[in-house]
């Protein structure tokens, strides 16, 4: 159905002026479980860190697990934005939005955990009065903030269009779209300034999105914790980061897609593209883990193979070998003979399982087995920390749904353009490489 | 009156994400400085808060940078009062 303003699009817009009941209904559902969530975080800073199952020697727990998984999705959205616009990949346009929107919000979930994690939070003030950059800690904070701050400007600045159409329809919350529109009127001057300030934060943001992730690597490999102390762990996170990354941005894509009915926008094409993403992303990442593994137990150093084996055949070989499938053998399954939308979506479900076990079997079994001549500790999470990280899914959803309501989730302005432009560009493209025997 | 009244209001909302992006380069710099100053104090090692300052100041300085490109550029784009 074609509208006054929007023409072909307004579909994109349904969520916003037309919202049911079914919005409310699930908000509801989201606000109680983030309730239940900050009642069980109410409760361990009332009572301490005796709540959760922390101990001496396992002092970092599925919260840290949830804090690298958070900030490794999170380059779901922009690093993968910004590649896909560098590349001047074409079908890019329906998904950026998707993915940096995604960047916005996990990196204020996955920036929260740390200060769950210390009992006392009220004393995180001191790290910026008293702060000693030789910890790994705070360039991690440096690192988030500086990614945070160019991911929110990299999705702003294409939204700009998008909110001034929004202004110019006139109807519900105008005053808020007038406001981000910046003035935005759509003249020659205001698009070149604004691809110019597009393509300035696209360059910017990918090696800032790579140092996010490498710069949390450092915080394990910059001790001397078994099987922490790698040269490889910075590429390697980076890697599993855009890994799980790909995976998030898959499921919301498809779940955006069924939700608010983008079947026009989110065609086939678009999760086959991803999907072969996602399958070169499984073999880099298992490229990693091999090599990872591989110069753990060649050299046969006695605590690293204390914790080596604690993984493959100790305690944790049901989530070692349980990542190794969710990870690469699934994956290569489904996307090598099953590419539709349905074998995309079910690997990237288990890629996202799989990484976050990835995350599990990095973290714990060094702690539990550390260097000084202690037995082989263990850790189970309570329900506390079992709630606040269903609570952070919760949280995760209701960014989105809150999102959703007030902006538009596909780049609309791109997304007409293509129409317009998108085959002469392709073709003038195509022509450029076609081979004339004769010419230059 | 009342429509330049709302433009004023407007404007300085629209300000706002603008003073955010510069409040945030200027206290990160004003951070790195600090933190490299008390290490200074104390007979501390500088080198990881000058190596990090190299890499963050120019980042922030150059995001702040390109929003207030756009801000002024967009600002300037608009069509004149004659052609609307």
């Amino acid at each position: 159905m074609k509208d006054e303003h929007f023409g072909e699009d307004a579909v994109v817009f349904d969520p916003i002026y037309k919202s049911g009941k079914r919005f409310y209904i699930v908000l509801a559902v989201l606000l109680a479980i983030i309730f239940l969530a900050n009642s069980m975080y109410v409760r361990q800073y009332l009572l301490g860190l005796g709540v959760t199952g922390l101990n001496n020697q396992a002092y970092w727990g599925i919260f840290m697990v949830n804090f690298v998984f958070w900030i490794g999705i999170s380059h779901a959205g922009t690093l993968i934005s910004a590649i896909l616009r560098l590349a001047n990949a074409q079908w890019r346009r329906p998904v950026t939005r998707m993915a940096e929107v995604i960047t916005a919000i996990v990196l204020m979930i996955g920036g929260i955990f740390p200060a769950i994690h210390v009992g006392r939070p009220d004393r995180l003030i001191n790290l910026f009065i008293y702060g000693r950059y030789q910890s790994p800690f705070l360039w991690d904070i440096t690192a988030i903030m500086t990614y945070f701050t160019a991911s929110l400007t990299y999705l702003f600045l294409p939204m700009i269009p998008d909110m001034a159409m929004m202004r110019d329809k006139g109807t519900k919350f105008k005053w808020l779209y007038t406001i981000l529109a910046w003035g935005y009127e759509g003249t020659e001057r205001q698009k070149h300034v604004l691809e110019k300030a597009i393509s300035i934060m696209m360059v910017l943001v990918i090696p800032v999105a790579v140092a996010v992730h490498t710069v949390i690597a450092y915080l394990f490999s910059m001790t001397v914790l078994p099987a922490w102390h790698s040269t490889i762990f910075g590429p390697y996170f980076v890697a599993g980061a855009i890994f799980s990354g790909t995976a998030a941005l898959i499921i919301v894509m498809i779940a955006l897609r069924k939700i608010y009915h983008l079947e026009s926008y989110l065609k086939e094409i678009h999760f086959k593209h991803l999907g072969t993403i996602l399958l070169i992303m499984s073999l880099t990442w298992a490229y990693f883990t091999f090599s990872e593994y591989l110069t753990t137990f060649y050299p046969h150093e006695h605590h690293e193979m204390r914790v080596f084996w604690y993984k493959l055949t100790g305690e944790y070989a049901f989530y070692f070998w349980g990542m190794v499938v969710c990870n690469l053998v699934i994956p290569l399954l489904f996307l090598s003979f099953k590419k539709d939308i349905t074998g995309v979506c079910i690997a990237s479900i288990f890629v996202v399982i799989g990484m976050w076990l990835e995350r599990l079997n990095i973290i714990i079994p060094s702690l539990v087995n550390p260097r000084l001549p202690y037995p082989t500790g263990s850790y189970m999470p309570s329900a506390t920390e079992i709630l606040i990280f269903v609570g952070s899914f919760a949280l995760f959803c209701l960014g989105y749904l809150l999102y959703a309501r007030f902006f538009p989730l596909i780049t609309v302005w791109e997304v007409q353009e293509e129409r317009e432009h998108g085959v002469e560009e392709a073709k003038k493209q195509m022509e450029s490489y076609l081979s004339h025997p004769g010419k230059a | 009156m009342k429509k330049e009244h709302e433009e004023k209001i407007i404007f300085f909302f629209q300000l706002l994400p603008l003073i955010g992006v510069w409040s945030m380069t200027l206290g990160m710099t004003g951070f790195v400085i600090y933190l490299i100053n008390l290490s200074l104090q104390q007979a501390d090692v500088p080198m990881a808060g000058i190596g990090i300052s190299l890499v963050v100041v120019p980042v922030f300085w150059t995001i702040a940078g390109t929003f207030t490109y756009l801000f002024v550029g967009l600002r300037r784009g608009r069509k004149k009062e004659e052609d609307r």
